[in-house]
C-alpha cells in the first residue's frame, strides 16, 4: 500500500492520489489530522526494527512496516485536540507529538518522499541563506540574499513573472527551461538531499531567470502526469526490489 | 579566528575559554547577555557557482569579516529567556532585534565553511529520541525495547510482560524536553489513563553500568558512572547518594561505533549515553549535541575542553 499523508485541503496531494489510481497503484490518502488524533497509537522499537499500528477513526489501521511508499505532506502538526490544555502542557504535548511523528515517518518501510527532517516534518523547508548559497553553488543564477533586506524593499516589490519547475529523482518536470538551469535545479536537489524539490525562478530584465525560492512541498500539478508517473515508477521499482 | 557563542560564565563555555587561552588561540566571545553590543550582517552573493558568504560580526565595536572566522563553538541559550529580554512584550523592538541577531547567527553557522561545534540543523536530531534511536541502531548499538503509545491497554500489556519476566519499566519524554527518567511503579498504573492525551514512551530497563562518552572529532573520552539511581544525573534525589565517575577505556568496536555515530549524525562534538550490559555489549540511549561536558571533566580529569579547543583551532581531526 502507498500512503499519501496530507492535510484535507492539500489539493495537489489529492490530485496525485487520483493520478496514482489511474496508474493502477494501491494508494490510500490519510489525513495528518486523523493520524495525530488517533485514539490508539502503538509503536514499538527494538533491535530488530520498528512495528506498530495507528488506528484511524474510519477503521483503517496504519502499520509502518507494511507501507510500501509514502508521500509526506505534513505541513504542520495539528493540535486542535489539546487546545484546551494549559499552555505548559500544550507546549510539552506538541513537542512530544512532533518527536513521535518524526520517528514514525522515519520508520516507514518503503521510500518516503520527502523524508521528514528534525527541523521540518515535511522534509523540504530550508532557511533562505542555505537555499541561496546552495543554489549559487549548484550553478543557478540568483538574486542574492541579505539579512538586512526587508519585505518592503522597492526591489522586492516590483511584480515579476515567475516560473516553477519540479525536480524528482534527478529529473526536471514542468515548463521547459534552459538546459543550464535544468542541470542547476537537479544539482540543488542533490545538495539539499531531497528527492523532490519545487524551484521558483523570477524574471529579471537584465539577467533573465533567477533563482528565487525552493521547497520540498511541491505542487505535483506543475510536473503533471509525467511527474506522477515517475513517482509511481519509483514506488513500483522499490517494491519489486524489496 | 574562533568565535565562542553563549554565556561565558557557564561552566562548559568557561572551561573552553580557559583551554583556548592555554593554547594561545585567537578567539572572540559572542556573549548572549551582551547582545546589544553585538551586530551581524549576512549576505549571500549572486555569483553563479559560488554563492559567497559575506558579512561581518561586530562585537564591542570590533568588526570581523565572516570570511575570517574559521571556527565556532555554540552553546546558545534560548534568547527569549535572556534576563533583559524575557520581561519585554512580544512586539518590543529590542526583543525583535535580539531574535533577528540570533536567527541570523544560527543560519550563518549552518552554512559557514569553517568548523562548527555543532551546526544547528544537525543538533536537531536530538529533538526526537526514537528518531535518533533509528540511527543508533543502524550503527550497531543495541537500543532498549521501547513502546510509545497513547493506549492504556497496550501500555499495561507491555508493563506486565516486562514485569512478568523480572524486568523493570522506565518512562521518559519522547522529545528533547529535559525529563527525569523514572522507574514505573505499581501506583503509577492508576494514572495510566492520562496517556490518552499524548503518546508516552515506556522502555524495558537495561541493567548495567552507565558509560558517558564524549566524542570530539576523532578523540574519545569515556567515563564510567556508578550509581543506584534510575537517572544518575539526579542520583542524590533518587537514591540519596551522588554518582561516582571514573575514567574508563572502551573496547575497539564500541569506540569505533561512537565515532561513527557522531559522524553519521554530523555532530563532531557529542555526548553519547551508553550502558554496559552484563553481557559486555553496549546499549545506547541517546546522543547529546550540546553536552554539558564540564560535569564529566571536573569529575574524571578528562581533558575534553582542551580537545575542543584543539579541534576548533584546526590542530586535531
Amino acid at each position: 500500500m502507498i500512503v499519501i499523508l496530507c492535510h484535507p485541503f492539500d489539493e495537489a496531494a489529492l490530485w496525485l492520489c487520483h493520478q496514482f489510481r489511474l496508474l493502477g497503484l494501491d494508494v490510500e490518502p490519510v489525513a495528518v489530522e486523523a493520524l495525530v488524533y488517533s485514539r490508539k497509537i502503538v509503536h514499538r522499537l527494538g533491535d530488530l526494527g520498528d512495528t506498530g499500528e495507528i488506528h484511524l477513526s474510519d477503521g483503517r489501521v496504519l502499520r509502518p512496516e507494511s507501507i510500501r511508499g509514502l508521500i509526506n505532506r505534513v505541513c504542520f502538526l495539528p493540535l486542535a485536540h489539546i487546545e484546551r490544555a494549559t499552555p505548559g502542557d500544550r507546549t510539552y504535548a506538541s513537542e512530544e507529538l512532533n518527536a513521535f511523528l518524526l520517528a514514525w515517518l522515519d520508520s516507514v518501510a518503503g521510500p518516503v518522499i520527502n523524508p521528514a527532517q528534525p527541523l521540518s516534518l515535511d522534509g523540504g523547508a530550508f532557511p533562505s541563506p542555505t537555499l541561496f548559497h546552495l543554489a549559487a553553488v549548484a550553478g543557478l543564477p540568483t538574486e542574492g540574499w541579505r539579512s538586512d533586506a526587508r519585505p518592503g524593499d522597492p526591489a522586492l516589490a516590483v511584480p515579476r513573472a515567475t516560473q516553477d519547475v519540479v525536480v524528482f529523482d534527478s529529473r526536471t518536470f514542468g515548463p521547459l527551461i534552459p538546459r543550464g538551469l535544468q542541470a542547476g535545479c537537479r544539482q540543488l536537489a542533490l545538495l539539499l538531499g531531497v528527492p523532490l524539490l519545487q524551484i521558483t525562478f523570477r524574471h529579471s530584465d537584465d539577467r533573465g531567470w533567477l533563482f528565487h525560492a525552493a521547497h520540498g512541498l511541491a505542487d505535483f500539478r506543475v510536473g503533471g502526469r509525467p511527474l506522477a508517473a515517475a513517482i509511481a515508477t519509483t514506488f513500483r521499482r522499490r517494491a519489486a526490489a524489496a | 579566528m574562533i568565535v565562542v557563542a553563549g554565556i561565558p560564565g557557564e561552566r562548559p563555555t568557561e572551561l573552553l575559554i580557559e583551554a583556548l587561552d592555554e593554547i594561545g588561540a585567537n578567539y572572540r566571545c559572542f556573549d548572549q547577555r551582551r547582545h546589544e553590543a553585538t551586530g551581524l550582517s549576512l549576505a549571500i552573493s549572486n555569483d553563479v557557482g559560488g554563492g559567497a558568504i559575506g558579512g561581518e560580526l561586530v562585537i564591542d565595536g570590533e568588526r570581523m569579516a565572516l570570511s575570517d572566522i574559521t571556527a565556532v563553538f555554540l552553546r546558545i541559550m534560548d534568547d527569549n529567556l535572556l534576563p533583559d529580554i524575557a520581561t519585554l512584550p512580544p512586539g518590543d523592538p529590542r526583543r525583535s532585534r535580539c531574535r533577528q541577531l540570533h536567527e541570523t547567527f544560527l543560519r550563518w553557522t549552518d552554512i559557514s565553511p569553517g568548523r562548527v561545534l555543532n551546526r544547528p540543523t544537525d543538533m536537531a536530531s536530538n529533538q526526537s529520541k526514537p528518531y535518533q534511536a533509528h540511527v543508533i541502531r543502524e550503527i550497531g548499538f543495541s537500543i532498549p525495547e521501547t513502546l510509545i503509545t497513547n493506549d492504556p491497554d497496550a501500555a499495561r500489556d507491555f508493563i506486565e510482560t516486562v514485569w512478568n519476566t523480572g524486568g523493570r519499566v522506565i518512562y521518559k519524554s519522547i522529545s528533547g524536553v529535559r525529563s527525569v527518567v523514572q522507574t514505573l511503579r505499581t501506583d503509577d498504573l492508576k494514572r495510566l489513563d492520562r496517556i490518552r492525551w499524548c503518546p508516552t514512551q515506556f522502555q524495558r530497563y537495561v541493567a548495567g553500568t552507565d558509560i558517558r562518552v564524549h566524542v570530539v572529532g576523532h578523540s574519545v573520552f569515556a567515563a564510567r558512572i556508578e550509581s543506584e539511581a534510575t537517572d544518575y544525573r539526579y542520583a542524590a534525589r533518587q537514591s540519596g547518594a551522588d554518582a561516582v565517575l571514573s575514567p574508563t577505556e572502551l573496547d575497539t568496536t564500541t569506540r569505533a561505533r561512537c565515532i561513527a555515530l557522531a559522524e553519521r549524525l554530523r555532530l563532531p562534538l557529542s555526548g553519547i549515553d551508553l550502558r554496559e550490559m552484563p553481557s559486555g555489549d553496549h546499549a545506547c540511549f541517546e546522543v547529546n549535541p550540546s553536552p554539558a561536558y564540564s560535569y564529566y571533566q571536573d569529575r574524571t580529569g578528562h581533558p575534553i575542553a582542551a580537545a575542543i579547543a584543539r579541534y576548533l583551532a584546526g590542530e586535531s581531526d
